[in-house]
């Protein structure tokens, strides 16, 4: 498994796939802001060859797009890529990224409306070649200071520089809403304390990178104190965390906050916003969640204004 | 998206191209007559169900068994008036219960999962200890040769490995992603599907064989469909569900995950009677799309008979849905009727942030201090269920 703490800040390039300006914008910003010496945007991959014009700070770049990986000599040094295509597309799309770039170590999956079969080849496709694939339905993966992979942490140079996120600090962030991992960077923020890393599962019902080794990845990371996680109801992943913790493979402290108690109020879960957010089973519930999360001994905040305090007491 | 449940009888209706079964079922609803039933079914005994995907209908009343075709219009016509709308009407087949068998699929990160058990029927759960799982590798899918060996492997009775078989090339054509028939009754060389249910994974609709329709809920009203009649048509999210008409506490919520927290805190505070609505949007609305939905929440807030009513206009700090582009969206629908939101008195209560919030958190807070709707407007610094605590206060 990748190690987060060992990606190196002017060498991770990535290749764009497919056309969204201002989320590739905020990609340069970002890295401006890292001050790192150049773009790690090495190319946009899209349906012909040319130049599209950005910003490095105040000065004008051309990004060159790409129809054709074949033909592309810098392909070499591409170590993620950034999937903007459409949901129909992901999966020909990953097979063919994973197959066409040779120093490859992961990518994001931005688009929804990727059916559960593609995401679940895709996810097998990761597992096989050890790639650290985010989504479908994420807003990405973000390393302060090294890798912005995604519109994860805003897509303005204010956003990035207001939520301190090319900064680097202890706590990995992850969540299942998109949302609700830029609310709790902000929660991150107001404790004054940084990031690590953070990264959107996306609410599809399989993401392609598993809880479970989401939570590993934090284990690992040599700057990671503590964890903060969001779930939802729907899905029973956050029972790979009381699994991982009892087999003693989990030792760092983890913030939980479960969202979906209002489901209650329904006679049958209805669907939420989130493809997985339907809790069809008991052991889908949030209260159901929160509570043996709680017995397993994490850190569960049993209201959302609890999250700030937990996470301070847990870094501590 | 998500997955969704098909009809009955469409789901019989596209397994019968591929499998042998009995099917014979009849669509029906409130202007069905007894003759047109009587010309399908001449005088045998009939079932006549709900088909709107509605769980556990022989307990819930929403199925009758061994009927005449006058007593199936009958029965129709009065479960019509409890907001149904579709009805399956099929042939009863005499059977005793211990031919009842379960048989069940769903889609898993392994494969597909199959769930079976001797004993089937509505106290299937019963007799939790007869129910055997078995995982289909997904590897093993692609491959009707492979496939067919490991079914053959795992089902010595002929008769079911080669009915999984051809469920599974269905349920992988079709992208399912759960497949349920209880009970399912084989009896005299014939299978019989006496209840099935289908869901079907809608990212893939445009990617099946033939078009199919996702079942419509049962008491949908008609602000709910007019928001998921928006919602088809843009690539942003929009979503709305009615708690109570006549609720006091009406919410605007954005993101996915922060409208569930922020509906949550109302929830956890004991308030659940009082919340008119769940909902959200997301993705990045145009000001238009916006617009329309804010109006359609407005307009129901102002039906609703609760004397004091607040509006939370709730989020967290968006990534790329621009708050001053929505928010322009949202005034224009308060706009709109500001007199009659003046008139009953309702403030509006705000807390977001995200792309252009300082343009679009000062531009609501003028318009609501100017109409004499201001109740709260705050940004990030504010916890995000805080504008809860705030809204709760004036209602």
């Amino acid at each position: 498994m990748i190690k987060i703490n060992q990606l190196e800040k002017q060498k991770e390039k990535i290749l764009l796939v497919g056309n969204h300006p201002y989320i590739i914008q905020s990609v340069l910003d970002f890295d401006y802001l890292s001050e790192k010496e150049a773009p790690s945007i090495v190319a946009i991959l899209g349906n012909y060859d040319g130049f599209s014009k950005y910003f490095w700070g105040d000065r004008e770049i051309l990004l060159p797009i790409k129809k054709d990986l074949d033909t592309f000599e810098e392909k070499e040094q591409i170590r993620w890529f950034l999937s903007l295509s459409s949901g129909r597309r992901v999966l020909e799309s990953g097979r063919m990224l994973a197959d066409k770039l040779p120093n490859l170590k992961g990518g994001a999956f931005f688009a929804e409306n990727v059916p559960e079969k593609h995401a679940i080849e895709l996810f097998h496709l990761a597992q096989e070649k050890e790639f650290l694939f985010v989504g479908p339905a994420s807003i990405g993966l973000l390393i302060p200071g090294v890798l912005k992979l995604g519109p994860i942490g805003g897509v303005t140079a204010e956003q990035i520089d207001s939520a301190k996120i090319v900064e680097k600090g202890g706590v990995a962030l992850m969540a299942a809403s998109g949302g609700m991992t830029n609310e709790l960077i902000n929660v991150i923020k107001q404790q004054d304390l940084r990031l690590s890393f953070a990264l959107s599962f996306g609410g599809d019902r399989f993401p392609m990178l598993t809880t479970k080794d989401a939570v590993l990845l934090a284990q690992n990371d040599k700057d990671t104190k503590v964890i903060l996680y969001y779930g939802e109801l729907g899905g029973v992943d956050e029972y790979e965390l009381i699994e991982l913790k009892e087999k003693g493979e989990l030792t760092k402290p983890v913030v939980i906050h479960i969202g979906g108690t209002v489901a209650d109020l329904f006679p049958e879960s209805p669907q939420f916003g989130h493809a997985k957010a339907k809790a069809s089973r008991q052991d889908e519930r949030a209260e159901v969640k929160r509570k043996e999360l709680k017995k397993a001994g994490f850190f569960v905040s049993s209201k959302f204004k609890e999250v700030g305090n937990l996470l301070k007491k847990a870094h501590e | 998206m998500a997955r969704q449940k098909l009809t009955e009888f469409q789901a019989k209706e596209i397994l019968s191209s591929k499998i042998k079964f009995r099917f014979n079922s009849f669509l029906a609803d409130k202007g069905t007559t007894a003759i047109e039933i009587e010309k399908k079914f001449k005088t045998k005994a009939l079932v006549v169900k709900v088909d709107q995907g509605v769980k556990k209908r022989g307990k819930r009343g929403l199925m009758k068994v061994k009927v005449t075709s006058r007593e199936c219009t009958s029965f129709i016509r009065r479960v019509s008036r409890k907001g149904y709308s579709n009805f399956i009407i099929e042939e009863f087949i005499p059977h005793e219960q211990d031919d009842e068998q379960y048989m069940s699929m769903e889609r898993v990160r392994e494969g597909v999962k199959i769930l079976m058990s001797p004993k089937g029927g509505v106290d299937v759960e019963d007799s939790m200890n007869l129910i055997k799982e078995y995982v289909i590798d997904y590897k093993l899918l692609a491959s009707d040769s492979k496939l067919r060996k490991k079914l053959d492997e795992l089902f010595a009775d002929k008769v079911k490995a080669s009915l999984l078989f051809d469920l599974i090339q269905v349920f992988e054509e079709y992208y399912f992603s759960f497949l349920e028939i209880n009970p399912i009754v084989f009896k005299d060389a014939q299978i019989y599907l006496l209840d099935l249910a289908v869901e079907i994974d809608d990212a893939a609709l445009n990617l099946i064989p033939t078009p199919v329709e996702i079942v419509e809920e049962a008491n949908v009203s008609e602000a709910e469909i007019e928001v998921k009649r928006l919602d088809q048509n843009t690539p942003a999210s929009l979503k709305l569900k009615i708690i109570n008409p006549n609720g006091s506490l009406w919410m605007l919520l954005s993101g996915g995950g922060a409208s569930l927290v922020l509906a949550d805190e109302v929830a956890d505070l004991g308030l659940g009677k009082d919340l008119g609505n769940y909902g959200e949007y997301s993705g990045n609305p145009t000001r238009e799309d916006t617009y329309l939905y804010a109006k359609i929440i407005i307009d129901e807030m102002l039906k609703a008979s609760s004397k004091k009513k607040v509006l939370i206009i709730g989020g967290g700090v968006a990534n790329f849905t621009d708050v001053a582009k929505t928010f322009a969206g949202i005034i224009d629908a308060l706009d709109e009727k500001s007199a009659d939101l003046k008139k009953q008195k309702i403030k509006v209560f705000v807390r977001r942030g995200g792309p252009n919030q300082e343009e679009g958190l000062s531009l609501m807070e003028d318009f609501l201090k100017e109409n004499d709707l201001f109740g709260f407007v705050s940004g990030p610094d504010l916890v995000l269920t805080g504008i809860i605590q705030k809204a709760i206060k004036k209602a």
